[in-house]
């Protein structure tokens, strides 16, 4: 089984300030992973190492079995892809042109864009229901059309791995579902490892199989959604009273904080 | 129409525009009388006139969407990193110094050096202990670094002697008429170079409008691209100051209105943005020269006249593609 | 470029060594303000001219020329750092500012009791000075025409009429007779005036150095530009083919000539293949109507028929 990212003793942070600390996990090929973790536990830090935005000041960050910081662009971009919380150009891109942005990696310099990348941004965009809209300018989509938008975009590089940074935190229920349902169709059906941030942990709980819960930069429990999400595990990290309950129907879980009031 | 149609509608109406140019100048319509060696010298000095105009309103004009794009601002301009000033300032110093007559390239090195080291300064002052300078650090030291200049600039003006006072001036309001022939033909090449250079990284800018992270992350060597790009674009800024003096206006607002005509997608709008800020820093320059008979008006007064209602009129009918408000 | 924009007031005037003084500075303006309260108990208003201890400052070189040939160079006491002429005497005499910028405390200092400015200078100075309680006369001293009337007043003011209107007579004559002369010539070389070279300035209608060209014998080709002082086109000069260059400056390093020599394009115009460009002028005759502009104007002649 191959590793698709693999963290090992891994300390990093920025400028005055380390973040993360001494932080060892293993996330196999074809895994959908949630990271979660309360604010300023190193989450998003976590997904610039692996990217090797950031550059660990200890110990080593592997993607599919290469040095991340050796890792050349890319190649890098062939293997994992970013959705961030929001995309922003001040430019008036069409939805068409944002999605071709994705293969800037592999376009050649000297040429158009040549016909297996035009058929490969059709085929992301189809793959997220987005090409209706694809000569709409970008910036008078909706949030929820915006990041289907931005997956066709991080589809169209073809990376091997999908990480999301709270890709769906600002979307309403129903989008946020539609996007969480491509991003499942992806890993069933194509094999795309994903690792997700979140901090909606009954999203979290409902998609992926494992959970990594990080609290101050260290990793304070990797295993199920069952086995992580318990009441005590959840109150000392998020220093808060929790709920777990268990839908007897279908054993999905359900967190809810306790009011102090 | 698609923007590649209209790239090359623009490709085969340059040349006829500028052979337009030609045809107008202070001694009349029309070619000079070619029979006799001043009309010969006549049409040498316009065509090196019309060739100095289009170089620098290229130059000019794809520095400005470089700057744009790197910088995500849409006031981004050449002169916004302090290259104006700083330009200015050695091309100041070079003029009282009294060595312009020493070397006719002398005016334009210093110009040219003063520039580029202008961009090594704001970039030294925004890079926070080592780190990569984000955006704003970058802006902001441009603008304090202008500033000092500026201020040193006025100094020097206001203490200096009045003769060598008045060549600073006109200097500085520029002017297309290459000193020498071999002056242009360098300025000339090292622009062509930097425009090269610009459309070859074009799809990396587009990246790179999406934010620095967003296009690392699908690929894009930042730290090289934002460095060749704000390189290669202050030294076309460069060779145009130290060719002409100081035109503004083409810079600022040519990329937005190549931006609106042919979409923003850098790989159209580069050598959209040189070819169309060439003919129309060409175009002006020919209507300056033949207004007024025998009078040269400094031809960023002319830039700025004609341009700015002619642009505003294309601003406000296609409002779609320019920068998102 | 908010630099360039500053200096713009500078953009349509011509070089400020051609009568043409820049605005005065903001900090110049305080000073006004503290003075007036000072010069309240300082100067008095203005004595009458023919009272004895009469103190002038000349605020142009021409006018200090004038002062001096009607024989009161006694009663200067200010000049500005322009004024050179007679040498001897004007070494004596304080320098109260730069031609055009007068400083106006060391104006004050001189206790002058007429100040005398020709009526080109920029009337915001002249106002100030007045505002602050002294004596200005303005002379219009811009033509050839001018100058003998320029030497009668300056002469009446200071109390030197007999001699102010010999020299002026003189001086008038003199003019007439230049006149006479250049109406019955037949042919005039055409002749191209540089009084900058860097951007090329030349001189139009209607300005000075054009009536003395045309009193030399030779016709300006900017005559028919109906500005005094502008940018020249280089196009423009080559399609005109003068006869005749006149470089009109002093050139930092090298002789003007050569500037003009060298430029690319102008060396099959006539007057650089005839090897008729002419620098090395005394400059100050030319460019100064004051009372030695017949000596500028023979100087001119006869390099023109050369």
């Amino acid at each position: 089984m191959t590793s698709a990212l693999a963290f090992h003793q891994v300390a990093a942070g920025y400028r005055n300030k380390v973040v993360l600390n001494d932080l060892t996990f293993d996330v196999p090929e074809g895994e959908m992973t949630a990271v979660i973790g309360p604010n300023g536990s190193g989450k998003t830090t976590l997904l610039r190492v692996a990217t090797a935005f950031i550059e660990p000041v200890a110990g080593s960050v592997s993607v599919f079995g290469r040095q991340a910081a050796l890792l050349p662009s890319v190649e890098r971009a062939g293997l994992v892809g970013v959705v961030p919380q929001n995309v922003e150009t001040p430019v008036d891109f069409t939805v068409e042109e944002i999605v071709m942005t994705g293969r800037t990696a592999s376009l050649s310099r000297w040429r158009r864009p040549s016909v297996a990348d035009r058929s490969i941004v059709e085929r992301a965009m189809d793959y997220t229901d987005t090409a209706g809209m694809k000569n709409r300018p970008f910036a008078a989509l909706s949030g929820g059309e915006k990041q289907r938008v931005v997956i066709a975009m991080v589809l169209a590089q073809q990376p091997r791995m999908i990480l999301m940074d709270e890709a769906t935190s600002h979307l309403d229920m129903n989008h946020r579902l539609e996007v969480m349902e491509i991003v499942e169709r992806l890993n069933k059906e194509e094999g795309v490892t994903v690792v997700m941030v979140s901090h909606d942990l009954n999203l979290a709980a409902e998609f992926c199989r494992r959970l990594l819960l990080l609290d101050r930069g260290r990793l304070a429990a990797d295993g199920t959604p069952a086995e992580v999400l318990t009441e005590t595990i959840l109150a000392e990290t998020y220093r808060c009273d929790v709920r777990v309950q268990t839908n007897p129907t279908d054993g999905s879980l359900l967190v809810k904080p306790v009011r102090r009031t | 129409m698609t923007p590649r149609i209209k790239l090359l509608l623009l490709v085969c109406a340059s040349p006829l525009l500028l052979f337009g140019c030609v045809l107008l100048g202070a001694s009349g319509i029309g070619l000079p009388d070619l029979e006799n060696h001043l009309g010969r010298a006549i049409l040498t000095l316009r065509i090196n006139r019309v060739a100095g105009g289009f170089v620098v309103g290229a130059a000019l004009a794809c520095a400005g969407v470089v700057f744009q794009a790197l910088l995500r601002n849409p006031l981004a301009e050449p002169y916004i990193l302090g290259v104006s000033s700083g330009a200015g300032l050695g091309a100041t110093l070079c003029i009282l110094a009294g060595v312009t007559v020493a070397s006719v390239f002398l005016l334009p090195v210093t110009a040219f050096m003063a520039a580029a080291l202008t961009l090594v300064v704001v970039f030294m002052l925004a890079s926070d202990r080592g780190a990569f300078p984000s955006v704003y650090s970058l802006i902001l030291s441009g603008v304090i670094v202008s500033a000092i200049c500026s201020s040193i600039l006025m100094f020097i003006v206001a203490m200096a002697p009045v003769e060598g006072l008045h060549s600073v001036i006109w200097w500085m309001l520029g002017n297309l008429q290459p000193s020498a022939r071999e002056l242009l033909v360098i300025c000339a090449a090292i622009i062509v170079a930097g425009c090269s250079i610009a459309w070859l990284i074009a799809p990396e800018l587009n990246a790179l409008t999406l934010g620095r992270e967003t296009a690392h992350n699908i690929g894009v060597r930042t730290t090289a691209i934002v460095i060749v790009g704000l390189g290669t674009a202050t030294l076309m800024t460069g060779a145009a100051v130290g060719l002409s003096g100081l035109i503004g206006f083409v810079g600022l607002i040519v990329p937005h209105v190549m931006r609106n005509l042919f979409g923003p997608n850098h790989r159209t709008l580069i050598p959209a943005a040189a070819l169309g800020g060439g003919v129309f820093l060409s175009v002006c320059d020919a209507a300056a020269r033949t207004v007024m008979p025998g009078v040269e008006i400094p031809v960023g007064v002319v830039t700025a006249l004609c341009g700015g209602p002619f642009f505003l009129v294309i601003l406000r009918r296609r409002n779609r593609r320019t920068f998102a408000a | 470029m908010q630099t360039v924009g500053r200096i713009g007031s500078l953009l349509l005037s011509p070089p400020p060594f051609l009568y043409d003084p820049s605005a005065m500075h903001s900090s110049a303006k305080l000073l006004v303000a503290l003075l007036l309260a000072w010069s309240c108990s300082a100067c008095g208003r203005a004595k009458a001219p023919d009272a004895p201890g009469v103190r002038v400052v000349s605020l142009a070189p021409s006018l200090t020329e004038i002062v001096c040939a009607v024989g009161a160079s006694d009663l200067l006491v200010g000049r500005t750092s322009a004024c050179d002429y007679p040498p001897d005497v004007v070494t004596n005499v304080t320098v109260i500012g730069e031609f055009g910028k007068p400083s106006l405390e060391r104006l004050l200092a001189q206790s002058p009791t007429l100040v005398l400015s020709i009526d080109l200078a920029d009337e915001t100075v002249g106002k100030k000075i007045e505002t602050l309680g002294l004596h200005r006369e303005r002379i219009r001293c811009r033509s050839l025409d001018d100058i003998p009337s320029a030497v009668e007043k300056v002469g009446v003011l200071l109390d030197r009429s007999a001699r102010a209107s010999e020299l002026a007579a003189r001086i008038k004559k003199d003019v007439d007779t230049l006149r006479a002369e250049a109406g019955r010539l037949e042919s005039r070389p055409t002749v191209y005036i540089e009084t900058w070279h860097d951007p090329p300035w030349t001189a139009g209608k209607n300005t000075f150095l054009s009536e003395l060209v045309w009193l030399a014998g030779g016709r300006n080709i900017a005559d028919e530009i109906d500005k005094e002082h502008f940018q020249a086109s280089a196009e423009w000069v080559l399609s005109k083919n003068p006869d005749i260059i006149l470089c009109l400056y002093m050139s930092i390093e090298g002789s003007a000539k050569d500037v003009v020599l060298n430029r690319p394009g102008w060396k099959d115009v006539a007057a650089v293949r005839n090897g008729k460009v002419f620098d090395g002028f005394n400059n100050d005759l030319l460019l100064r109507p004051g009372p030695r502009v017949v000596e500028g104007i023979r100087e001119l002649k006869e390099r023109i028929s050369q």
